[in-house]
């Protein structure tokens, strides 16, 4: 890596690091989603809609029916935390991870800032390049996090109510890291387009792509924990799918001209 | 030397500069006037390297700009239009991005966070300074990497007058150390500030340089004066001016006259009404007004085209 790149990557360190709201409010809001879960009383008959998928899908949760008896009225959050969150949470990292990289770039052009640095010896891809690498690092960093609070949270209320540890199911994982880095992909390709061909209106369209998987979500509840994993499992397909086809079309878009306003 | 030659450029769709060209030499400011829009900014997105060229070539110090652009960049440095520095960034971390990328000892920052007045600032975001203290941080960072050729532009728009006083001797100042300093501006009166200086001013109009002149050949061309005379004959006065070769025309009862030098020609043109009989009741100088002259050219009603050679 050239040290001009490397400047680079470290102004944008700087620049998210010293932007605390926008650094905290994504882990902020796992920490408050993890924590609204544990913590939200359910009612008997969530309670008892939530039993019945856990006993009746014990490959997704891994857990037994006796010791989903144990659980009492906290099986509710222990089904919400492994089927639910880690979606609300790829949602969560996909809008922060979008909101940091389509601002980076848009800020650049607007305050042609970009100008300046297209003044020096940097090229066009270089300086994309460091935003994405931020953003790749951001999105690690919080999917990481996220991993890490909610199986934490769960662990934490399955040892206190059933007096044991959980292990962590092949689906809870998948839903855990690769629905959210799946989504992580795709805010890149989106803020990169949005980032230099939009206007602020534009930049507030890309995050509406998430309502996709929140309505696949609120649709989802009606299929069996089964199906619902494997919808999210297509969801997930498509969207780091479309993260690479975006990927592969961006690259036509990043030219000069793009970033200099007349 | 900066050379630019038959330089043409745009957005994607049609050119907005049109076969630009001029150099520039050490210890000399190249003055690039015209209205809004004239394509000042262009030129110097050209200049820079930051806009690609449809046709032509830039040549800094020997260097093509497009051919060796890690080379001949690392001789620029440039002040766009506006404080364009990092608001969410701190003054220094402003600076030290910049000194990576160039390559410059980081020691060197604070030094020149003393000579800009900035080093009290240091620790604050930019985007909480004044616009003024913006403007020297961004001059600050166009100048550290001690670059041959200084690019402003329109570096006087918004700034307050001590600010404007500031800079403008900070440029006179370049010259000394055998700079060359390129700047734009819209505001015509700005080029008396620079009286006395080695300085070429271009002209340019619709994306084209119409007009390069010498500084001080411009301010003269400006300065040119009519003279109102009331005389007891104005007939006879016309006559006998326009047989000496003078510029005249009848306004209401005066005769006006064109001369390059009050002090000079008046003393003369008294002389032959005298020698003719016609009594001299007044004379006052009719100034063109600088502006009158400057919207005449950038409108293309003058024809006037001159060409000076760089040294």
């Amino acid at each position: 890596m050239r040290p001009e790149m490397k400047a680079l990557v470290e102004k944008e360190w700087w620049g998210l690091r010293d932007n605390y709201s926008q650094l905290f409010s994504g882990i902020g809001m796992i920490i408050f989603i993890t924590a609204l879960s544990v913590l939200v009383p359910p009612t008997p008959q969530s309670s008892y809609a939530v039993y019945h998928q856990i006993t009746s899908n014990p490959e997704l949760f891994g857990v037994s029916g006796e010791i989903v008896r144990s659980l009492g009225r906290w099986v509710f959050n222990f089904g919400a935390m492994v089927a639910q969150i880690p979606v609300v949470f790829g949602i969560t990292i996909y809008i922060v991870i979008y909101s940091y990289l389509a601002n980076s770039i848009l800020s650049e052009k607007t305050n042609r800032t970009i100008e300046v640095l297209f003044s020096t010896s940097l090229h066009e891809s270089e300086i994309i390049a460091s935003k994405m690498i931020m953003g790749a690092f951001l999105g690690i960093g919080l999917v990481i996090l996220a991993f890490l609070i909610n199986t934490m949270g769960i662990e934490a209320g399955f040892h206190h109510y059933a007096g044991t540890w959980w292990m962590p199911t092949r689906s809870y994982l998948f839903l855990m890291v690769l629905f959210s880095g799946a989504f992580s992909a795709l805010a890149f390709p989106v803020a990169l387009v949005v980032g230099m061909r939009g206007s602020k209106v534009l930049m507030a369209s890309g995050t509406f792509v998430v309502f996709i998987p929140i309505g696949v979500l609120i649709f989802a509840s009606r299929f069996s924990a089964t199906d619902y994993v494997r919808t999210m499992l297509l969801i997930a397909i498509a969207g780091a799918g479309l993260a690479v086809l975006l990927t592969l079309l961006s690259r036509r878009i990043i030219n000069r001209l793009a970033f200099i306003t007349n | 030397m900066l050379e630019v030659i038959n330089v043409s450029a745009g957005y994607g769709r049609g050119d907005v500069i049109h076969d630009i060209s001029f150099t520039a030499v050490r210890g000399e400011i190249y003055l690039l006037l015209g209205t809004n829009g004239a394509g000042k900014t262009t030129t110097f997105r050209v200049v820079t390297g930051i806009l690609p060229l449809s046709s032509g070539r830039v040549v800094i110090e020997g260097v093509d700009l497009w051919k060796k652009p890690e080379k001949a960049k690392m001789m620029v440095g440039y002040l766009p239009e506006g404080e364009r520095v990092y608001p969410n960034l701190s003054v220094y971390k402003n600076l030290l991005f910049f000194s990576r990328i160039y390559g410059v000892p980081e020691g060197q920052i604070n030094e020149l966070l003393k000579e800009f007045g900035l080093y009290e600032h240091r620790d604050k975001k930019a985007g909480e300074l004044s616009r003024g203290l913006r403007k020297r941080l961004a001059l600050a960072r166009a100048l550290l990497h001690d670059p041959e050729v200084l690019v402003l532009d329109e570096p006087f728009s918004n700034l307050d007058v001590p600010s404007v006083m500031e800079l403008r001797e900070r440029i006179i100042e370049m010259l000394k150390e055998e700079k060359i300093v390129l700047f734009s501006t819209h505001i015509l009166s700005e080029l008396q500030h620079f009286e006395g200086v080695n300085c070429r001013v271009g002209i340019i109009r619709d994306g084209k340089l119409i007009l390069e002149e010498k500084l001080e050949n411009l301010i003269s061309l400006l300065r040119s004066v009519e003279v109102v005379l009331t005389v007891t004959n104005k007939a006879l006065a016309l006559r006998v001016l326009k047989e000496k070769g003078y510029n005249t025309r009848a306004e209401g009862r005066n005769i006006v006259v064109s001369v390059s030098s009050y002090a000079s020609e008046v003393p003369e043109i008294t002389s032959i009404l005298a020698e003719n009989g016609v009594g001299l009741l007044q004379v006052r100088p009719k100034e063109v007004p600088l502006e009158k002259l400057f919207m005449e050219l950038s409108r293309g009603n003058r024809t006037h085209r001159r060409k000076h050679s760089t040294t």
